[in-house]
């Protein structure tokens, strides 16, 4: 089985400008509840995904009130990038817990797909191996929200 | 025959119904689960997760900070005994749509949650895809 075959094909996109508030009814749009955050709407290069659990991460967790941010300050950046037609056995992440969601990609590197993180176990424990011979775009550098005090032209209400 | 016992998380994360979001939020982000059973005298009384608070703020235009875990809770409280078989238990995730679970023991109080994911790991592919399916096509529908 490739990994285009387990993927979720509805995505749903938004830039990192895009309010909470209105990422938010794309969420609801599609049954995986994932809304890819592209870098803009020309290139639409995938940075991030926004989810209940990202919202709730970065912005309720750490005292904000989502109603003034947007999508770019509630996202989650550790997303891994996949082709599509990769036979799943070949895959290979090394800390699989800490992915947001898999992002598939074809040769052109355009979205065709997302496998959330709530269903990364059903890829089972192959999942894991430590086959390294499939091409992937990993970015798992973990992105500090900006302080309050570096969202320009941000108020919040408390 | 495998029970919920063996697979379930023990001694979960909890919160009382006058905890505030942001300590719910935090708690979620502190022991990386997305569910936090909600107490009252020891006794389960709602769950609460991140969907529910994100629903119930984001959705309705409120400020979270202002709210607590009693506003958001699901009161519906679906569990289940350690001495569930697996089985018995992706039943009654199921039959109730729901991808976790409490487990309770005989005085009533929360001794463990098994998530979706928990059998996932444990369980036969088809086992799983049975539960993954069932739950997914009503949350479709």
């Amino acid at each position: 089985m490739t990994i285009g075959e387990l993927m979720n094909t509805c995505v749903v996109e938004c830039t990192e400008d895009t309010s909470i508030e209105e990422a938010y009814e794309l969420l609801g749009k599609c049954d995986h509840r994932v809304v890819l955050v592209v870098d803009s709407r020309a290139h639409r290069r995938p940075i991030g995904v926004l989810t209940d659990r990202s919202i709730c991460e970065q912005v309720i967790g750490r005292g904000r009130n989502p109603r003034s941010l947007a999508a770019g300050s509630a996202m989650e950046t550790r997303i891994v990038k996949v082709l599509e037609n990769e036979p799943i056995a070949n895959i290979a992440i090394a800390n699989p817990d800490e992915i947001a969601a898999i992002v598939v990609v074809n040769d052109r590197r355009q979205v065709r797909g997302v496998v959330p993180k709530e269903r990364l176990a059903e890829l089972g424990p192959s999942f894991a191996t430590t086959n390294s011979s499939s091409r992937i775009f990993v970015n798992t550098t973990p992105r500090v929200s900006p302080a309050i005090s570096e969202i320009p032209g941000f108020g919040w209400v408390q | 025959m495998k029970t919920v016992s063996e697979i379930m998380t023990k001694d979960p994360a909890c919160c009382t119904a006058d905890a505030g979001l942001q300590e719910v939020a935090k708690m979620m982000v502190e022991n990386d689960c997305g569910c936090i059973p909600v107490l009252k005298d020891g006794e389960p009384v709602g769950t609460i997760t991140d969907r529910d608070i994100c629903c119930r703020t984001v959705a309705e235009g409120k400020n979270p900070l202002d709210l607590t875990a009693a506003d958001v809770m699901t009161s519906n409280v679906v569990s289940v005994t350690p001495d569930t078989t697996i089985d018995e238990c992706c039943k009654v995730m199921e039959e109730h749509q729901i991808r976790r679970v409490l487990v309770v023991d005989d005085s009533g109080a929360c001794c463990g949650i098994i998530a979706q994911a928990d059998i996932a790991v444990t369980a036969p592919a088809k086992d799983v895809g049975e539960v993954v399916q069932e739950v997914s096509r009503a949350t479709a529908n």
